[in-house]
């Protein structure tokens, strides 16, 4: 199992990224190749990356950057958790970016895959946008399903008169309270998430 | 492309090809199923050349990653100096990573058709 996360720098100067890797993780190419897949050196030589960085539990390498875009390489020693995997390709993609951001790189176009064997797993960055419908997703049963279906069944009830019509202008009331409140819980949420996106930046994986 | 419609074309792929490969009864075709070996092993029976074919697929990230290499390099080590090991794939392949399958004499594809295949074959077959 092998990682991959990708961007597209604006400006892609490789001596200018080499330099900027280097000062922040102390030159730790030689150790983080020497513990990598790659460490026979028979399919990509360590100087065909331009930086790496190792803990005792996994490593990156940064791959010589091809027209603008960076790639790196994410390998955890475990081989076997998936889940650790995704954790990792997201805590050093928010550190090189964090990285860029520092030494104002710009970047864009963010993705990110896991390879297990013949299957391989997707992540995107969500935009504003997508995170806009997630939470559209999540609440429209909220703002049109449950009252719906709540005037709908104190109507019914009322039609075959288990309930009298006092009750049903409270329920109907109700109802309307309730779908006011859900509105203004799906704007806050919607406000929240919004901004939050500005700065969570983390690869969202799909099966 | 959408990883399940790659897996369709793929698999479509697969059995046109290997329906192709299997006209000439000179040649062995072997299917494997999905693990560490090869997708397609195709032997010439009289002169016991081996063609071993490897489907890969990125899936959305749209490109084989470059640490693909790495299985492939397993396997290549794997098989005669004589046999051919040819990679199928319907995602794109990046210049570095086509640079370093050539060092291996990986015959790479990127979206082929099947008469490309199948003249690859034959022309690594008559080598």
């Amino acid at each position: 199992m092998y990682g991959e996360f990708r961007v597209k720098l604006t400006s892609f100067d490789q001596a200018a990224v080499t330099k900027i890797f280097t000062d922040a993780y102390q030159n730790k190419l030689p150790g983080a190749y020497a513990r990598s897949a790659y460490k026979n050196g028979n399919s990509v030589s360590e100087g065909e990356f331009c930086a790496g960085y190792h803990t005792n539990d996994s490593l990156f390498l940064v791959y010589m950057m091809e027209s603008d875009r960076l790639k790196v390489y994410v390998e955890t020693v475990n081989k076997k958790d998936l889940g650790l995997m995704k954790a990792t390709i997201n805590r050093y993609f928010e550190q090189v970016t964090d990285l860029f951001k520092k030494h104002h790189l710009t970047w864009s176009k963010p993705e990110a895959t896991i390879t297990l064997e013949e299957c391989p797993v997707y992540g995107f960055v969500k935009t504003k946008k997508d995170r806009f419908k997630d939470i559209w997703e999540s609440q429209k049963e909220k703002l049109f399903i449950t009252p719906i279906a709540s005037l709908t069944a104190s109507y019914l009830a009322l039609r075959i008169n288990i309930l009298p019509a006092d009750d049903l202008v409270k329920d109907m009331k109700k109802a309307v309270i309730l779908t006011a409140e859900a509105y203004i819980g799906v704007i806050i949420g919607l406000i929240i998430g919004i901004l939050l996106s500005a700065n969570k930046k983390a690869f969202t994986f799909n099966f | 492309m959408s990883s399940t419609s790659t897996q369709n074309t793929e698999a479509l792929f697969v059995d046109q090809l290997t329906s192709k490969l299997t006209e000439n009864k000179s040649l062995e075709v072997e299917q494997e199923s999905r693990g560490n070996g090869p997708d397609i092993v195709v032997k010439d029976s009289h002169s016991g050349k081996r063609i071993f074919i490897e489907f890969k697929d990125a899936g959305p990230y749209g490109e084989l990653p470059i640490s693909s290499i790495l299985s492939i390099n397993d396997q290549v080590k794997r098989i005669a100096t004589t046999d051919t090991f040819i990679l199928i794939t319907f995602s794109s392949i990046s210049n570095f990573l086509s640079k370093k399958l050539k060092e291996l004499n990986v015959t790479a594809f990127s979206k082929p058709s099947v008469d490309d295949v199948l003249n690859k074959v034959q022309v690594a077959l008559s080598a």
